[in-house]
């Protein structure tokens, strides 16, 4: 039994950090920053476990001396100074990150729109000849910021590439526009991240980035 | 009480604000939106201000010690809270 975890569990921790829907396997600036807090967020959260459990083992070891009681330690330092600094740092970081993947002109800039229903996606791209619709597969160019104009038909439901950028709500009667960007041609997985009724797993769809020529012969109608 | 308020304040004024276009209104050097986030902002920092020294004068006694940490504890919400008003983007 403990060989099976000791053997399971590692695998289970590795295989979060690649794959189709991981958010650790970045393909694009969004999600690098969004990884690299995960990271920075995990590293702490580890040096605080270990410091935890090292004053644990320290209690049963050692006695406290009469009348010693380490408040000051305990609730100043400990309790309210080391969370404050933790928790503002975090803060920073997120305001700074925030900051950097809001959604704001730019040139070469695309703007493609996605809208959800139960239990598809439907995708319009700006085309040679006007908008190109698809369903349940969004083509962007490579290297190019886009800003993914979200909306839905029906029920709330949740636009999410996690090797691209964050999530971002799709509301009936409201558009949310989130940014996205491949830094290399490819595939990426999407899957709503809103629970959006009884087929919100299999509420699926796929980005298909392209690179120049690609995206041209897409817009020109020639796409796959 | 007054960092709940405070908080549900500053949220409903970004809304409306962005909602009503006043990151559009050019006003003293920044925008309608600024100043009026910003101005709440420190409203309410002087209200928390205004909780301590009415705890300060309080009676010594448990009932003064807890007042003051509240007071302390509301002050340093509203004021790590709503910094971002200062800095940040206003409307996407």
């Amino acid at each position: 039994m403990l060989h099976a975890l000791g053997t399971a569990v590692p695998a289970l921790v590795a295989g979060g950090c690649s794959g189709p829907l991981s958010t650790l396997d970045s393909a694009g600036p969004a999600a690098r920053d969004v990884a690299t807090l995960w990271w920075a967020m995990l590293a702490g959260a580890t040096l605080l476990t270990l410091l935890v459990v090292a004053l644990l083992a320290l209690a049963f070891l050692r006695r406290a001396r009469q009348g010693e009681t380490g408040a000051a330690l305990w609730i100043g330092w400990l309790g309210l100074a080391m969370p404050g600094v933790v928790l503002l740092a975090l803060l920073g970081s997120a305001l700074v990150l925030g900051e950097r993947m809001i959604a704001r002109s730019e040139p070469g800039l695309v703007v493609v729109e996605a809208t959800g229903h139960q239990w598809f996606w439907d995708f319009r791209q700006p085309g040679a000849e006007g908008a190109i619709a698809t369903r349940d597969v969004l083509h962007i160019p490579a290297g190019r910021p886009v800003h993914v104009r979200i909306a839905a038909a029906d029920v709330i439901h949740g636009f999410w590439v996690p090797r691209l950028a964050g999530k971002m709500d799709a509301i009936p009667g409201h558009v949310n526009v989130l940014r996205i960007e491949a830094a290399q041609p490819g595939v990426f997985e999407g899957q709503c991240a809103e629970f959006c009724g009884l087929d919100h797993t299999g509420h699926r769809f796929r980005v298909i980035a392209h690179d120049e020529a690609g995206w041209a012969a897409f817009q020109r109608g020639e796409g796959p | 009480m007054l960092w709940a308020f405070g908080f549900s304040l500053l949220y409903a004024l970004h809304g409306i604000g962005c909602a009503g276009g006043w990151d559009e209104v050019a006003m003293a050097g920044a925008t309608l939106f600024r100043w009026a986030l910003v101005g709440t902002w420190c409203l309410l920092c002087l209200g928390a201000v205004a909780l301590m020294r009415r705890a300060w004068a309080a009676p010594a006694g448990f009932e003064r010690g807890l007042g003051l940490v509240s007071a302390l504890a509301g002050l340093a919400a509203i004021l790590v809270t709503g910094a971002p008003v200062v800095l940040t983007s206003a409307c996407a």
